[in-house]
């Protein structure tokens, strides 16, 4: 038989342990990993490849959303678990995402694993980008960005970057003492920061105006930043009238 | 609202009670006064009329005039200047009818006759006069009698209400849900510490339920309550938390508004140890002072750590809660350090508000 390889993700072990021993009577799953936070998740997914996440939402520094972001493309099958929380189960109604309901019924389990198996031949990816995209929007303006760089990840308050500079696929984030790759587009940025901070001054860069020290002209049609930290960025011209306007 | 009239049955059955009433006096005016059946209904009927409407609006005089409120002999008094003045005034608009008949029939007969039956109008008049004040009075402790079940019936309802509320304020589902999945496991893999949660678990669901109805809870009760609520996290955190209880045997017996400790203990358990992966410490102290009590509850705090969509909600409905109790007197003071958050309640031992 064919079994499938999961992982569980909750940070209380009895929670953890009640999953595991509703699994213990379903042949089919194979627990492959058990995890009690998020930086250990991300960690098992990439290391175990599991077929199956069960991801508990809340949980300490990364929630199940921020685990997902953190996954990305390398997400496997989510089935989300969660004791109460009236939004994530709104979203995931919306979104058909499986979810169970703590504490979790045998019936209930049998019925997600049921559509685990429906799913699995053809492995279509489950919708979760357009549930993280709700639940960014949820957030805004965040406190925090989360990056995840060559296996390590790290958790940059918004109020240390510095700028943000797009790179083909990526955005590169500078804080004053690092620089961090993220998966993701200046765009989708620019909707979760606080507005009255970060300013696109330039199709390419986001700047955190805490840290502009003087603006000046460069050609005759394009002018300069001049940073706190003496490293000047490009300012386009839409970039300069909208800072303009706003300052 | 006048209520004889409230519908066109309570109409129907006034002048069903009210006809007998004219035709009695009729038939007595025709007998006394030599006058025919029809005669002495000229005179009598519009007269009657007349009296309804007296006996009717004293139902205001009534009302403001109840026996839980004033005493008997004051009523008494004041019904009976009110039956003679009413029907003083009845008596005069009878006769000024009488006189108006003889006028306009150009006769002279029928003030006369009501000379011959001014005594029964009288008498008559004071009777039905007292008659229909005692009949208001019936009625109106009957719709007293009513309201105050309805009164009590609402009561009801909103202590219900009221404790439904509390318990959803002081139980989180979270904590709830979450709870009954760690037990759900410890059924099966120890009984007996399932056992000892439920125990946990009852005492702090009863707490609440009890506590909702009472005004002050003492120290010593408020600190069981925080126990068992903190019994069951600390099976749900296992390690990740580490009690630190430190509490001074002066202070136990001094009162407190019920509900004062959980909001400390809950934040530092929420914001704290539900947002830190590291293990830490949770401690509280209690110290009493000559003139106040000294609530401190330390716990660790991750910076980085995702915020809460309301930090510290819980917090300010208890300060809103002791500024009720206390007045200005009671501080709340949230000192957010590096690693750590401490919040230090102060609460007057005397002036509560009363």
């Amino acid at each position: 038989m064919n079994r499938k390889r999961a992982i569980i993700v909750d940070d209380e072990h009895l929670a953890r342990k009640a999953l595991k021993m509703i699994l213990d009577g379903f042949k089919e799953i194979e627990i492959v990993g058990e995890c009690s936070d998020g930086f250990e998740a991300v960690k098992a997914v990439k290391e175990k490849k599991p077929d199956l996440v069960f991801l508990d939402i809340q949980m300490p520094k990364l929630d199940g959303f921020d685990v997902l972001e953190l996954l990305g493309k390398d997400a496997p099958f989510i089935v989300f678990v969660t004791a109460y929380d009236e939004y994530a189960l709104q979203a995931f109604e919306a979104h058909a995402l499986d979810y169970l309901l703590k504490p979790v019924k045998p019936e209930r389990m049998a019925k997600t694993l049921d559509r685990v198996k429906e799913r699995f031949p053809g492995k279509s990816r489950q919708p979760v980008d357009k549930l993280l995209q709700q639940h960014r929007l949820k957030e805004v303006p965040h406190k925090r960005i989360l990056v995840r760089d060559r296996g390590n990840i790290y958790i940059i308050p918004t109020e240390d970057i510095i700028y943000i500079e797009a790179q083909d696929d990526y955005v590169c984030i500078y804080t004053a003492n690092k620089s961090s790759l993220k998966n993701d587009t200046l765009a989708n940025l620019e909707k979760m920061l606080d507005p009255q901070k970060f300013y696109r001054i330039h199709r390419s860069y986001i700047l955190n105006i805490d840290y502009l020290n003087t603006i000046e002209p460069y050609t005759k049609d394009s002018r300069i930043a001049i940073l706190i930290n003496g490293k000047t960025l490009p300012v386009s011209r839409s970039g300069y009238s909208r800072l303009v306007k706003l300052l | 609202m006048f209520p004889y009239l409230r519908s066109p049955k309570n109409f129907l059955l006034i002048t069903v009670i009210w006809s007998p009433v004219v035709i009695c006096m009729t038939v007595l005016v025709s007998s006394l006064t030599g006058l025919s059946f029809s005669e002495a209904t000229l005179l009598a009927a519009p007269s009657m009329l007349l009296e309804l409407f007296f006996c009717l609006s004293s139902w205001y005089l009534c009302k403001t005039m109840l026996p839980e409120q004033k005493n008997l002999v004051n009523i008494i008094l004041r019904q009976s200047i009110a039956a003679l003045t009413m029907t003083g005034v009845w008596l005069l608009l009878t006769m000024a009818y009488s006189e108006g008949l003889d006028f306009f029939l150009n006769t002279r007969i029928w003030r006369k006759r009501f000379d011959q039956v001014f005594l029964l109008f009288a008498l008559v008049g004071i009777f039905l006069y007292f008659l229909a004040a005692l009949i208001h009075y019936l009625i109106l402790s009957l719709e007293k009698s009513r309201e105050a079940e309805q009164q009590a019936l609402e009561n009801r309802l909103l202590t219900s209400r009221t404790e439904l509320s509390s318990l959803r304020a002081t139980i989180h589902p979270h904590f709830l849900f979450n709870s009954l999945t760690a037990l759900s496991t410890l059924t099966k893999t120890s009984p007996e510490l399932a056992h000892k949660v439920c125990i946990q678990l009852s005492d702090f669901l009863r707490y609440s339920l009890v506590y909702a109805r009472k005004e002050w809870a003492s120290v010593k009760d408020e600190l069981e309550h925080i126990k068992s609520y903190l019994g069951v996290e600390k099976i749900r955190l296992g390690e990740r938390l580490t009690l630190d209880l430190n509490i001074n045997e002066q202070a136990m017996a001094e009162q407190l508004p019920p509900f004062s400790l959980l909001p400390l203990v809950e934040n530092a358990i929420k914001h704290g140890f539900q947002q830190t992966i590291k293990p830490g410490t949770l401690t509280l102290q209690i110290e009493k002072y000559p003139n106040s009590l000294q609530i401190l509850v330390k716990n660790p705090w991750d910076k980085t750590a995702r915020t809460q969509t309301s930090p510290g909600f819980g917090l300010k409905a208890l300060k809103q809660r002791l500024t009720n109790a206390y007045g200005d007197n009671t501080k709340l003071i949230i000192t957010q350090g590096e690693n750590d958050f401490i919040v230090k309640l102060q609460i007057p031992l005397e002036g509560k508000n009363e």
